[in-house]
């Protein structure tokens, strides 16, 4: 498929650790569909979430000030129907059920495996 | 990375169900994992990449309807299939529409699991991503500078240990849990994880144990280099 052709997605990566974001970011391009802008905290995340309103957020939780499900429930509060998509080192079921409970679109737990990121992203449009 | 075998997910709180479906599984060439309730289904197949999971029903802690709902909201990108002895239509009916993909009858005969499998195109070699090429280079290209890398933080563990700067030695331990098992080295994760915790908990000489611990895991790294 010709690459110009397509309108890219505006995609948000949130992380305050830089090989991850490094690696995300990377696995997200290479599919040729994304565009990716980045934050370090959760404070840069809504800031620019409420400006640009892009299509999926990459979140993680253990990001600074505010923490990722802090985050997560501000922007669900500003836009009901904003996808994002939790990142995690670890999938302790508490934490699990706070972002279900606050309307994440996914999880996922690192190690990144781009295949499964992928099929998330299959699941962007329906 | 080619000829990796497909791992399927089995849950049940019965040690005899998950066995005996275990064992049907690994005759069609699949690995399995087996966990006995709805909270460690969950976990689990959020942490590894399954081909599918089955999922018992009637189970204690979390139920495997509850279990697939949370999954369900979360975009769970694989197959969940209810194993259950219901054979009323309508209750099927609902159990697929709250999120299973599909339903395999209990007792569980080996030509049901084969006959799902399948169905859903479940193949037992797992498949690798488009551009993985791209995405290896990335990874190896990070890695080396982790490699690069590991003297310093070395040194900096030491320096925060012998200071007793504990948010210091936090955020090193945050930091490469957060990514050393993306480069293998999921014993330095798991290590890091122990001390973040251990220092949130406030176990000070646990986590000072554990320190040292990390250094030498990351020395045997260097050395074997």
């Amino acid at each position: 498929m010709p690459e110009q052709a397509i309108k890219k997605i505006n995609a948000l990566v949130v992380e305050d650790d830089f090989d991850s974001l490094e690696i995300l970011t990377s696995i997200l391009k290479n599919t040729g569909i994304f565009e990716c802008e980045t934050a370090r905290t959760g404070e840069q995340a809504i800031e620019y979430f409420t400006e640009h309103k892009p299509q999926i957020t990459f979140l993680d939780i253990d990001i600074p000030a505010p923490d990722g499900i802090e985050t997560l429930r501000t922007i669900k509060e500003s836009d009901s129907s904003a996808k994002v998509v939790m990142v995690t080192g670890c999938s302790d079921i508490e934490t699990v059920k706070k972002a279900v409970s606050l309307g994440a679109f996914g999880y996922v737990v690192k190690p990144f495996v781009p295949e499964k990121i992928l099929s998330l992203i299959k699941k962007l449009n329906g | 990375m080619a000829n990796n075998q497909a791992k399927i997910l089995v849950v049940d709180d019965s040690e005899t169900n998950r066995l005996m479906l275990s064992f049907m599984l690994q005759e069609l060439s699949f690995t399995t994992d087996e966990v006995e309730n709805g909270e460690q289904a969950v976990e689990q197949a959020l942490e590894f990449d399954y081909a599918a999971v089955f999922m018992d029903l009637n189970m204690p802690v979390m139920d495997g309807l509850e279990a697939t709902n949370v999954l369900y909201n979360l975009s769970y990108e694989r197959p969940i299939f209810a194993c259950s002895a219901e054979d009323d239509p309508a209750k099927i009916k609902k159990l697929l529409d709250s999120g299973f993909t599909d339903f395999m009858p209990k007792p569980i005969e080996p030509e049901d699991v084969e006959a799902i499998l399948q169905k859903h195109h479940i193949e037992n070699q797992s498949t690798h991503a488009i551009n993985d090429e791209a995405f290896q280079q990335k990874l190896d290209q990070l890695c080396r500078r982790f490699l690069r890398n590991i003297p310093t933080i070395i040194s900096k563990i030491n320096r925060t240990v012998n200071s007793d700067d504990l948010t210091g030695l936090k955020r090193i331990a945050h930091k490469l849990k957060g990514t050393a098992s993306q480069f293998g080295f999921d014993k330095i994760t798991i290590i890091g994880r122990d001390i973040e915790l251990a220092i949130s908990k406030d176990k000070i000489p646990i986590a000072i144990e554990k320190a040292n611990f990390l250094i030498g895991e990351l020395e045997k790294i260097l050395r074997e280099k």
